[in-house]
Formats: C-alpha cells, sequence, structure tokens
C-alpha cells in the first residue's frame, strides 16, 4: 500500500500544487496591499481585482481538480493505464484507497488554507467598505442599488455558469485526449473569467454609493462563495460519490 | 487433469463477433502458442480469460476451480498487448508497484527475469525503447507465482536479440504447475518454444496439435502448416 500512496502522489500531486500555489500567492499578495492600506477609488480597484482573482483562482483550482480527478479516473478504468488496476485480484475500494489517499489529504489541507485566506481576505475587505461607509456617512438605499447588486451578484453566478460549461469542455477534451485543447481551454476560461470580473467592475461603479455600503461586500462575498462552495461541493462530490461509486464500478469490473 | 478449461466461449462487439464458440484446455508444464492473423480474436480470448472482458456465453474453468472475478485473477497474469504503467516511472518502480499489489510477486524472480531480459532498473519508462519496454513488461508478467501466463504479443516491436533474450526467459520459466499461452502472428520467430499451438480464425479454434506431432509426422514446421491452414478458412 505504501508504494500505491508513493506513486499515486507522484502521478497526481503535481497539477494540484502548481494551481493551488497560485491561488495562496494571489491571497497573499491582496492580503499584503490590504495591509498596505490603500484607501479610496485605488482600495476600491485592488479590493475588486483582489476579490476577482482570487475567486478566479479558486475556481481555476476547482477546474485543475476536476482534470485531475478526470485523468485520474481515466487512468482506473480506461486501458492501458487500467490493466494496473483491473487486474489486480483486491477488491475495488483496497486499490482506490491507495490511490486516492494522497488526493483527499491535499484537497483537505488546500481547502482549510484557501478557506483561511478566503476569510482574512473578506475580513480586510468588509473592513475597507466600513471605512468608506464612516468618510461617506449615513446613505440611504433605493431601487437602483439593489439592482445593481443584484445584477452583481447575478453577474458572478453568470461567471458560474461558465465555467461549468469551460469545466464540461475541459472534461471533453481530458477524454477524448486532446491535451493541447484542453490548455487553450483552461487559456481561455481564464481569460474570459476575468474580462467578465472587469465588467463586473463598472456594473457596480455605476450605481452611487452601492460601492461603500454592505452591498459591496455582500458582491464579494458572494463571488468568494461561488468559488468556495463550488470546491466544497467537489471535495464532498469526491469522497462520497467517487470512492464509493468508483470503488463499485471497479468491483463490477474485477468481477467480469 | 486440464489447468484451464473453455467450452463455447462468445464475446461480441457492436457489429461483430470476436469470439465464435472457442472451445480448449490447457495443460501444466506446457506452453501454448495462440496463432492467427490480425482480427482472428487472440487479444479478445486473453482480455476474456483474464477477466477483463465479459463472455457472451460460453464456460471458463480456472485453475483450482477459482470462481470468475477476484478469485480467477489470482491464477492468472496477463502481459497486455500495450505498457500499462505510467511512463514517469522507474524500471524498479514498476516492480516494486507490482510487488505492492500482488500477493504472489516473488521478488526472486523478478530479479532473475529482470537480470535475463537485462532491463535497467534505474531507468525512466519512457526513456526506454519500445521493445524494452516490452521486456520490463514481461519481466512484471513473470515476476508474479500463479498458475496461467497470458502474453499478447510479447514480442512485437522487440529486435533479434530482444527476441533471443525474451525467449529465453519464457523457457526459463518453472512450469511444473502452470502453463503459457502466447499470442502471435509472428509464427516462424517462436515456434521453437511452443509444445503446441491453437490457431484462431474468425473467432473459432480452427486447428490445434502437439507441435512435435506436428514435424514428426507431418514433416513440416509450424508456420507451414499455419499457412496451410490460413490460405483455406475464411471468415463466417
Amino acid at each position: 500500500m505504501l508504494n500505491q500512496i508513493k506513486y499515486s502522489a507522484r502521478q497526481n500531486l503535481g497539477l494540484r500544487v502548481w494551481a493551488f500555489g497560485s491561488v495562496l500567492v494571489l491571497n497573499v499578495v491582496f492580503i499584503a496591499l490590504g495591509a498596505l492600506g490603500m484607501s479610496g477609488l485605488a482600495g476600491m480597484i485592488m479590493s475588486v481585482m483582489g476579490a476577482s482573482l482570487t475567486s478566479l483562482a479558486l475556481t481555476g483550482l476547482l477546474v485543475v481538480i476536476v482534470i485531475a480527478d478526470v485523468q485520474a479516473f481515466r487512468s482506473l478504468f480506461a486501458a492501458p493505464g487500467a490493466y494496473t488496476t483491473l487486474l489486480v485480484p483486491a477488491p475495488g475500494w483496497k486499490i482506490l484507497l491507495g490511490k486516492i489517499i494522497p488526493m483527499a489529504v491535499f484537497d483537505l489541507a488546500a481547502l482549510g488554507i484557501g478557506a483561511a485566506g478566503v476569510v482574512v481576505q473578506g475580513l480586510s475587505v468588509a473592513n475597507m467598505s466600513l471605512e468608506w461607509g464612516e468618510e461617506i456617512g449615513s446613505l440611504e438605499f433605493g431601487f437602483g442599488e439593489w439592482m445593481a447588486s443584484l445584477l452583481s451578484g447575478a453577474g458572478n453566478y453568470l461567471l458560474l455558469i461558465i465555467s461549468i460549461f469551460f469545466v464540461c469542455a475541459l472534461v471533453k477534451s481530458v477524454f477524448f485526449r486532446a491535451r493541447v485543447k484542453g490548455l487553450l481551454g483552461v487559456a481561455s476560461f481564464f481569460a474570459v473569467y476575468y474580462v467578465l470580473n472587469l465588467l463586473d467592475m463598472p456594473l457596480i461603479a455605476m450605481a452611487p454609493y452601492s460601492r461603500f455600503g454592505p452591498f459591496f461586500s455582500v458582491d464579494i462575498a458572494i463571488g468568494f462563495n461561488v468559488g468556495m462552495v463550488s470546491y466544497l461541493l467537489l471535495m464532498l462530490i469526491k469522497i462520497v460519490v467517487l470512492f464509493l461509486a468508483t470503488a463499485h464500478l471497479l468491483d463490477r469490473r474485477i468481477n467480469l | 487433469m486440464a489447468l484451464l478449461t473453455i467450452r463455447g466461449l462468445e464475446k461480441r462487439y457492436p457489429g461483430a463477433k470476436a469470439l465464435n464458440g472457442v472451445d480448449m484446455e490447457m495443460e501444466a508444464g506446457r506452453i501454448y502458442g495462440l496463432l492467427g492473423p490480425n482480427m482472428s480474436g487472440k487479444t479478445t480470448l486473453l482480455k476474456t480469460i483474464a477477466c477483463l472482458l465479459q463472455p457472451d456465453a460460453g464456460d471458463i474453468v480456472y485453475p483450482r476451480e477459482a470462481r470468475r472475478g477476484e478469485e480467477s485473477k489470482k491464477t492468472v497474469s496477463l502481459l497486455p498487448d500495450a505498457v500499462a504503467f505510467p511512463t514517469w516511472m522507474t524500471v524498479g518502480d514498476a516492480f516494486r508497484y507490482y510487488e505492492d499489489m500482488y500477493d504472489d510477486y516473488s521478488a526472486e524472480r523478478a530479479d532473475s527475469m529482470a537480470k535475463m531480459l537485462e532491463v535497467p532498473p534505474a531507468k525512466r519508462i519512457n526513456g526506454l525503447s519500445k521493445g524494452m519496454q516490452e521486456r520490463v513488461a514481461l519481466g512484471l508478467a513473470f515476476s508474479r507465482e500463479t498458475s496461467i501466463y497470458l502474453l499478447d504479443e510479447p514480442l512485437g516491436g522487440i529486435d533479434p536479440v530482444g527476441k533471443m533474450k525474451v525467449m529465453e526467459s519464457i523457457l526459463a520459466m518453472p512450469l511444473e504447475q502452470s502453463s503459457i499461452l502466447l499470442s502471435t502472428h509472428l509464427v516462424k520467430d517462436v515456434e521453437a518454444v511452443f509444445d503446441s499451438v491453437l490457431f484462431l480464425s474468425a473467432g473459432r479454434i480452427v486447428f490445434s496439435g502437439d507441435c512435435e506431432e506436428i514435424r514428426e509426422s507431418q514433416g513440416k514446421t509450424v508456420e507451414q502448416v499455419y499457412l496451410e491452414v490460413f490460405a483455406n478458412v475464411k471468415p463466417d
């Protein structure tokens, strides 16, 4: 089992370490910028950039994990990689355990560190909003502000939907072994996501005062949560569905 | 008593019948050649015995009457038609991986096979030629102490010196309680190692016999008989 765990780690962790490293660097950079105490429009832009990039990176991490999982899944069932699992006279869960332990440990650690980073950055953004709120004084929120916040939130959900399409395209490209196409998919996904995030900024700015109120934080929180919730869901799906279903499918294949 | 018995084995793919009622028996201590042209069903037969494919009809009785599935896999070692290991692994990694996966792995036998086949343990698999990768795969298949060894085209892509080493390693296998079924269409290259041959055409065994008998009674080589048989047999 030890050798299996070691080889599974070498096979499956490279892409994850790279992706998670990017998320961590982005978090550190933007938390540092927040700590520098940038204020006014520059501070807001940095906050939105930070939120967008962190959210983007989290979703990127999600995509990377999906790719890595699909590759690992393929290697369990599709020849020739599958010969190393399907020929083994052992129950599916036993074969799978050695393969999944490194991934599960890494994903849970990444989730913990990523969540901590997002909380810190969320607090930083919220704090900044409160400071601006105090500067402007008491403000009233009307229909326009509500709509701006809703649209902005909807924009973020739109990004999620788009990201799901990209994930599907990537999964498809992985299945067809078109790695170049897969990489192009990742690149275009990052580009589209970032452009849409930039488009989101004027939408916030269009509504007077809304950027200074609690809605700003809500909007950013939505952005964060979309990434985090998707990530968390993937963890749960992997642990519950991927493990049990794959073990079951392996058993069926082993006992053909 | 037969080590492996197959009766009426059938396997269909969409639009094609790969195995069309295969009947055969394997006895311990013998090397069987499974010979036939491309698309005759050789790989399908080996994969069906190794439980990688589900047969549509027929029976396979495994050694020690093992139940098909997890139990029967303990009795069969397959050398697949393609390299199955992640190419970033070193040869030594692949052997250690096998050791982890199979209870019947024999370190002693793996060492002797690796030496005989001259596979470099420290080299990465992706740095090896196709022929050397196949030698590694054969070493892995033979590192298990099991009953039936299924070798799917073990000589494809191997140079003449490599072929000689593969043949030597096959002949060096202790087969008191086991036997080898080797599929190939390179009849001339390997006929010297066979004890018996089975000719497969369109998913059916169309000829089987003992090699010594073929040579003595008919005064022909296995390759000559092969050419005669396949010049006359047409698929259904």
